[in-house]
């Protein structure tokens, strides 16, 4: 519409007289406004496209020959063969630089005595090992429960990010874009298991990436290839006869705090009643 | 039930993250609605006896809400990207509204004070010379219309604005109260409940502080506090106060009774480190004194001299603004007190002096919408020296 | 007259700011954002790219043959080599040794699988050091590398 009164603009033009002056400049303002706001619905509809699209195939690869699309990946902890040696805790130091004072991934340990009394305790998240000696009442049941992020297909964290920096990789991996993480810690309050903390280093949130870097060269995370006793487990649903996602299709496992509903992909094997 | 004895935290839980300035953000976004529900009371319901505080209190909410981001950028990891929160909105994070509701809340409330005061500035530019004029034509966009028809159709658009204003100020503060309730994995701040609790303590604090503020600035100006308008504003300080505390105390009843795995951490928090801030500040000094004295002033209104109750709504609205305060604490710090193994107690926090989020910076922070409320009053005074407020506006 | 003047100066300030927020915007907003969902799908390749640390045990078997097949042997055919000594980046790359890797002969790390523990499922060899060690002469009890004596690391039967 702004574009058709150009015409009768020009007309008053040729006039010269102050009252069309005034018209014509308001015309003026007009048109460019309409101008301006033709270009914005143009970006408007383009910048919609980004909120509309879920996954689009044939977007282009991050790097190398790695398809994300193509796999879907899996874990199951099974805490009947934990030994609590803390391996797995110092591989996932190591591999990913973790800061003093804070874990992507530790070991608890869950004592339970005949009385119903449970005492837990995570010294350095198990980096050092844990102390031998045991007080109080007789202790009728005691096992080890390495935690890690539970990379939910329904994640709190990701759904509370403000700005997008939280997600979940098509191939089910929750990461943060590091780059626009605005630090505000949302997240981190977010996460009912505890996984994710503020880096102090890098002031942005930070978590277990199932060692991201590893997997998408085929090989396994850090914290699965130095566990001695074959406690974890790391497997590709998408994969055929994936002996992971054979587990959790078979056998009883359990996922933690699963009245939340954040359908953790992330499972247990030997979960016990006292593990939150 | 299973024993415990709550002293195991999470690895990552052994510290409060959020800090003091997250404590500040609600509080002053608080008074931001509140003071703003109390220009409505006048500019959209009638209430002729908050004539006096009318202005004031439209001003107030906006000195208010210009600092409001300033805590939450102390507190950013990375405040330089603060940007990324309307650049690329994720619209299924409550957090995220922010910059939409923000800048709307700002934009009406800039413009609502602009026509109130739209005379005013006209009249300023023409009694002066210099870069102040410059200024003020600025601000008057270069119309100098007072005429009666003029003053008429910005009369209309002030209530059309100020109308607007009520929902956009209730979303931005149940907004923030949403932010805490809708965290599943905290069992404190967990409950549909809070956006509302929020929204009533936050008119709790806006009227108190348009009491305090009301009464000051008339004391230092030498002016008559009108007794009508403190009668009215500490009636509806009473209302306000009883219903944020029944709610308040409604949420701790219903979590006791139910008795569900969250009462195994907030039972004996409330017991031990909540049991000073809450039980002594928030409920018996913050709640039950104030409803006292307000109920006084209510209902002893033909006993009381103006001083006295002029004096009596001071305090109370004094202790409302601790009350709130102290709220405010004890849902931001006190829900990140216990772990999310659900077994134990962070380390306690104590805000440091010095340092971006500490306690210096804090008050800072909050002295400095009276600061500013100062110079606007310098340039555009929202009294004039007689008791009536200036013209531009009838009710 | 018209008398809405100044009212319409401020619809076209607000429409102006409005328009140049969201134009201003459009450039703000990062190349791969929305790609796949609501994140920049770029971030996917700065992780992809972090350096790898630990190389498993059949990278350290490709120089160390003769160690890897000890283990593979016994009973620490498990254990993987670089949770005693150290991730494989500390010590070379694909091509050539970067530095010594090192050798921690500290009976910490054995106790951190062997030591006595409640918690711990007694498929698990244990030991209560004190008592395992009490037949040892006193002297050589209270050395750290103790355990050596008897048993051969990479495969831990008596010697």
């Amino acid at each position: 519409m702004p574009y058709m009164k150009g015409e009768p603009m020009n007309d008053n033009k040729e006039m010269k007289s102050d009252a069309a002056l005034e018209v014509s400049r308001r015309d003026f303002l007009g048109t460019i406004a309409g101008a301006l706001s033709a270009v914005a619905l143009v970006i408007v509809a383009d910048d919609a496209v980004y909120i509309a699209s879920g996954a689009e195939p044939g977007a282009p690869l991050p790097a190398g020959g790695y398809d994300p699309d193509k796999h879907s990946y899996v874990y199951v902890i099974d805490i009947t063969k934990c030994i609590g040696c803390g391996s797995c805790v110092r591989a996932c130091k190591a591999e990913n630089n973790v800061p003093d004072l804070f874990f992507r991934t530790w070991i608890e340990r869950y004592m339970v005595s005949r009385s119903g009394e449970v005492s837990v305790d995570s010294p350095k998240g198990g980096y050092d090992g844990f102390d031998p000696s045991i007080t109080g009442d007789e202790i009728t049941k005691a096992f080890f429960v390495p935690k890690m992020c539970n990379h939910c297909s329904h994640s709190p964290c990701v759904q509370l990010c403000p700005v997008g920096a939280s997600y979940r990789s098509p191939d089910g991996v929750v990461l943060v874009d590091e780059k626009r993480c605005i630090g505000c810690g949302y997240c981190v309050q977010a996460c009912p298991y505890g996984s994710r903390f503020l880096n102090p280093e890098t002031k942005v949130a930070s978590k277990c990436t199932w060692c991201y870097h590893r997997i998408t060269k085929g090989m396994r995370p850090a914290c699965v290839e130095m566990c001695p006793r074959g406690v974890r487990k790391f497997g590709d649903a998408k994969a055929l006869h994936d002996e992971v996602s054979e587990i959790i299709a078979t056998k009883q496992v359990h996922v933690l705090k699963p009245e939340l509903l954040t359908e953790p992909n992330l499972h247990y094997l030997g979960l016990s009643m006292e593990v939150r | 039930m299973l024993q415990e004895s709550l002293n195991f935290v999470f690895p990552n839980d052994f510290h409060i993250m959020w800090s003091l300035m997250i404590v500040i953000y609600p509080y002053v976004t608080g008074i931001v609605a509140g003071a703003f529900i109390v220009s409505s009371l006048y500019h959209v319901f009638g209430r002729d006896e908050l004539k006096p505080v009318g202005r004031l209190s439209m001003v107030a909410s906006l000195a208010f809400l210009l600092i409001a981001t300033t805590p939450l950028l102390l507190h950013l990891g990375h405040p330089e990207r603060a940007l990324n929160i309307v650049i690329t909105p994720h619209f299924t994070s409550a957090m995220a509204a922010f910059g939409m509701i923000y800048t709307c809340y700002l934009t009406l409330l800039t413009l609502e004070i602009w026509l109130v005061y739209r005379k005013d500035i006209i009249m300023v530019a023409a009694r002066s010379r210099g870069i102040k004029r410059v200024i003020f034509s600025v601000l008057s966009l270069g119309v100098y219309d007072i005429s009666e028809e003029s003053l008429r159709i910005d009369h209309r658009a002030i209530i059309v604005l100020a109308s607007l204003g009520i929902p956009a100020a209730c979303i931005l503060h149940g907004y923030v109260g949403f932010m805490f309730g809708s965290v599943k994995a905290n069992a404190w701040w967990s409950t549909p409940l809070m956006p509302i609790i929020f929204l009533f303590s936050a008119v709790t604090s806006g009227i108190a502080m348009i009491i305090i503020l009301y009464q000051s600035l008339m004391r230092l100006s030498g002016q008559k506090i009108i007794g009508e308008c403190v009668q009215s504003l500490s009636r509806w300080l009473w209302l306000f106060t009883i219903m944020t505390v029944t709610l308040e105390m409604l949420e701790i009843i219903s979590l006791a009774y139910k008795k569900g795995e969250e009462w195994l951490v907030i039972g004996p928090l409330l017991g031990t480190k909540l049991a000073f801030p809450f039980i002594a500040v928030q409920v018996v000094f913050g709640s039950l004194i104030p409803i006292v004295l307000l109920a006084i002033v209510v209902l002893m209104k033909p006993f009381l001299t103006n001083p006295l109750r002029n004096t009596i709504a001071f305090v109370a609205s004094l202790i409302l603004l601790i009350q709130v305060f102290a709220m405010r604490w004890n849902v931001v710090i006190g829900g990140q007190i216990f772990s999310k193994s659900m077994r134990g107690f962070r380390d306690p926090y104590v805000p440091e002096l010095f340092g971006r989020e500490g306690a210096l910076a804090a008050i800072a922070i909050f002295i400095t919408p009276f600061v500013l409320l100062a110079i606007f009053n310098k340039f555009l005074p929202m009294y004039e020296t007689s008791d009536e407020p200036s013209g531009g506006e009838s009710a | 007259m018209d008398h809405t003047k100044h009212l319409w100066r401020v619809v076209l300030i607000l429409v102006l700011a409005g328009a140049g927020a969201i134009i201003g915007r459009h450039f703000l907003i990062p190349k791969s954002f929305g790609e796949q969902g609501f994140y920049r799908y770029d971030s996917l390749g700065d992780y992809m790219t972090q350096p790898v640390r630990h190389g498993g045990d059949a990278a350290c078997a490709a120089c160390h043959k003769d160690r890897a097949d000890a283990k593979a042997g016994g009973k620490h055919a498990t254990v993987s080599c670089e949770s005693c000594h150290a991730p494989m980046a500390s010590h070379a790359t694909t091509e050539a040794k970067t530095a010594d890797m090192p050798k921690n002969r500290d009976m910490t790390l054995c106790l951190w699988c062997h030591q006595k523990l409640r918690a711990r499922p007694e498929t698990m060899p244990q030991i209560e050091i004190s008592e395992h060690l009490a037949a040892l002469d006193p002297e050589d009890a209270k050395k750290a590398d103790v355990c050596f004596n008897c048993h051969d690391v990479h495969n831990p039967s008596m010697k």
